[in-house]
């Protein structure tokens, strides 16, 4: 032990005596616990549910006695103010989706943890611009988002930055050429995405037109761009991509150094795409030669082919999807494989299109669950791993958790 | 037909979940007893700041319930640890972004001082500690005042043990320097 550690122990142990909880802590747990609750299960199991719980917490000599010498410690039934739904109960495997980030066409709104609306921003008619796709920037709170929408306009596409700005939100068009999506693209040009690295630090689009796919990233600093030529802003053509129109659905770690973009197809069938995307020592990232989407096979499965996937389930060196969603003979699935065998959980007849598939379909995994929609009918299910389902509550053609 | 036998499995399960619920309720209160007050301590050495540290450890008790109520925290305690230390941090890079916005608008950069600088003025090694940036503070508070390991500090950080050795060597010699040179620039309190 050195002398500065000696001292640097010593001044943590005084300095944290220099704090104690206060009495409303518990309730404000309480008060914490009991607005996520507002996102769960069916109306009469959250009442019924209330009821016995309510049961409880009315009953000070239930608590347990362990809960510490002072009074001032002691969790009880606190009445705080704010505290609407006052302590409501969990099911198990109960949803949370936290705040979230939801657009239709052309409205986007922030939904606060309970599913209040707090901001909203609507496009203008003008130009009938539509968004195609929203990511919220890792690191991001309800009170301050910063998200990457993309829009389409005639063939042209457009990204976008939405921030908060007090309780505005504000949507601005990236203009750098170096920044723009479709950049030097060929006809039938069609972009995808977009997502963002998992540190925030990046930003990634798939450009899919005659003359092939490409994969374009942009480094994120404060806003687009980093000025550094490392990590400013790339293009990486994907020989032998896929031919089919792909649909780019997230970018995740899997260990130091090392991602995985993934894709799904709206017509290929048990399978999802990945492209492992490294980083460099200079900040950059990097493919290896002749790297593209490669597929990935789903596991054997009689539930049809793969929609959407979410989530990761980490086995050492290798990341699988924590989710997917198919659509099978019985209709659409949602399998959660992040614990022990799949387990499928039938979705609703009535997230399908018209055309009897979940296509363009999308996938966010939340606390608990997952919520999957269907972008051509603007509809979604909340999921939770216990295998309850219930309507997403609006309309919903895009959606990004905000965390 | 499949759909259907799986709506009647939730309708059986919801009313073990009533049940259930009131043991939850009284065994999380436990829970919170046992952990509330070293949590808010850790919190408030990550943050300097007593008020910020209530608002950071209820985050993270909400989080951990929803977790301990699946059955999936085994050890709570070092799941906090792990709570606070990621509430904490984004209140860091908040206060950070808008101090440095802050200095920005002021034409320097005392902004961007990760310090509560009433709290900084106590105590040089507190004061040095307010210095470090974000990831060094709470590998060095987790090393020294919780005690971990490397390697339980690498588990609650989210980093390898590495990262730790190096943010803990880094933080170290930063501390030291401050130390041993107090001058009016390099610790707050002094004057500018």
């Amino acid at each position: 032990m050195t002398p500065i550690e000696d001292r640097l122990r010593a001044s943590l142990r005084d300095r944290a005596q220099d704090v104690e909880a206060t009495p409303h802590l518990w309730a404000e747990v309480d008060r914490r616990v009991a607005r996520r609750r507002r996102w769960t299960v069916s109306s009469w199991v959250a009442a019924t549910a209330a009821a016995a719980i309510a049961a409880v917490v009315v009953a000070p000599a239930l608590l347990p006695d362990a809960a510490g010498p002072e009074i001032a410690d002691r969790p009880g039934p606190v009445e705080e103010p704010g505290t609407e739904d006052g302590p409501v109960l969990p099911a198990p495997g109960a949803v949370e989706p936290g705040p979230l980030l939801v657009a239709t066409d052309r409205l986007l709104r922030v939904l606060d943890a309970d599913g209040t609306p707090l901001r909203a921003f609507e496009l203008p008619e003008e130009g009938e611009s539509t968004i195609t796709g929203v990511s919220v920037r890792p690191g991001s709170t309800v009170a301050e988002v910063t998200a990457a929408v993309l829009t389409t306009a005639e063939g042209m596409y457009d990204l976008r930055v939405l921030r908060s700005e007090g309780e505005e939100l504000t949507l601005q068009v990236v203009d750098e050429p170096s920044y723009r999506p479709g950049q030097d693209a060929g006809a039938g040009l069609v972009v995808s995405g977009p997502v963002w690295a998992p540190d925030g630090t990046s930003l990634a689009w798939l450009e899919q037109d005659e003359s092939g796919t490409r994969l374009r990233t942009i480094g994120w600093e404060d806003g687009p761009g980093t000025g550094l030529p490392a990590t400013d802003h790339a293009t990486f053509a994907l020989e032998e991509a896929p031919p089919e129109r792909l649909d780019l659905t997230d970018w995740v770690a899997v260990e130091p150094g090392r991602t995985l973009i993934r894709a799904t197809s709206r017509t290929a069938g048990d399978r999802w795409f990945e492209l492992a995307v490294t980083r460099t020592a200079d900040g950059a990232w990097s493919l290896a030669p002749g790297a593209t989407l490669d597929p990935v096979g789903a596991p054997p499965s009689d539930d049809g082919p793969v929609r959407a996937l979410a989530g990761t389930v980490e086995d050492g060196a290798t990341v699988t999807p924590a989710w997917l969603v198919r659509v099978g003979d019985e209709g659409p699935v949602a399998v959660w494989a992040a614990t022990g065998e799949p387990r499928p959980i039938a979705l609703p007849g009535a997230l399908l299109g018209p055309d009897g598939d979940l296509v363009p379909a999308w996938a966010a995994e939340v606390e608990g669950g997952l919520i999957v929609g269907n972008r051509r009918t603007a509809s979604a299910v909340v999921v939770g791993e216990g295998g309850d389902v219930r309507e997403f509550p609006d309309p919903v053609a895009h959606l990004s958790p905000i965390r | 037909m499949a759909r259907r036998s799986h709506t009647m499995r939730l309708q059986e399960g919801t009313v073990l979940t009533i049940v259930r619920a009131a043991v939850d309720e009284r065994s999380f209160a436990a829970v919170f007893s046992a952990h509330h007050r070293d949590a808010v301590r850790l919190a408030y050495l990550l943050t300097s700041d007593a008020a910020q540290s209530e608002d950071i450890v209820g985050e993270a008790f909400a989080k951990v319930y929803v977790r301990w109520k699946r059955g999936e925290v085994r050890d709570v305690g070092a799941y906090l640890r792990r709570a606070v230390a990621n509430e904490a941090n984004s209140k860091l890079r908040r206060r950070y972004l808008e101090r440095r916005e802050a200095g920005r608008q002021r034409g320097d950069e005392r902004g961007v001082r990760l310090i509560d600088e009433q709290a900084a003025d106590r105590d040089e090694v507190w004061s040095a500690l307010g210095h470090l940036p974000a990831r060094q503070r709470q590998a060095v508070v987790l090393r020294y005042y919780e005690d971990l390991s490397e390697a339980e500090t690498a588990e609650v950080l989210g980093v390898s043990v590495g990262t730790v050795k190096s943010q803990v060597s880094r933080g170290l010699a930063r501390m030291h320097t401050l130390l041993e040179q107090p001058t009016s620039e390099s610790l707050p309190g002094g004057e500018r």
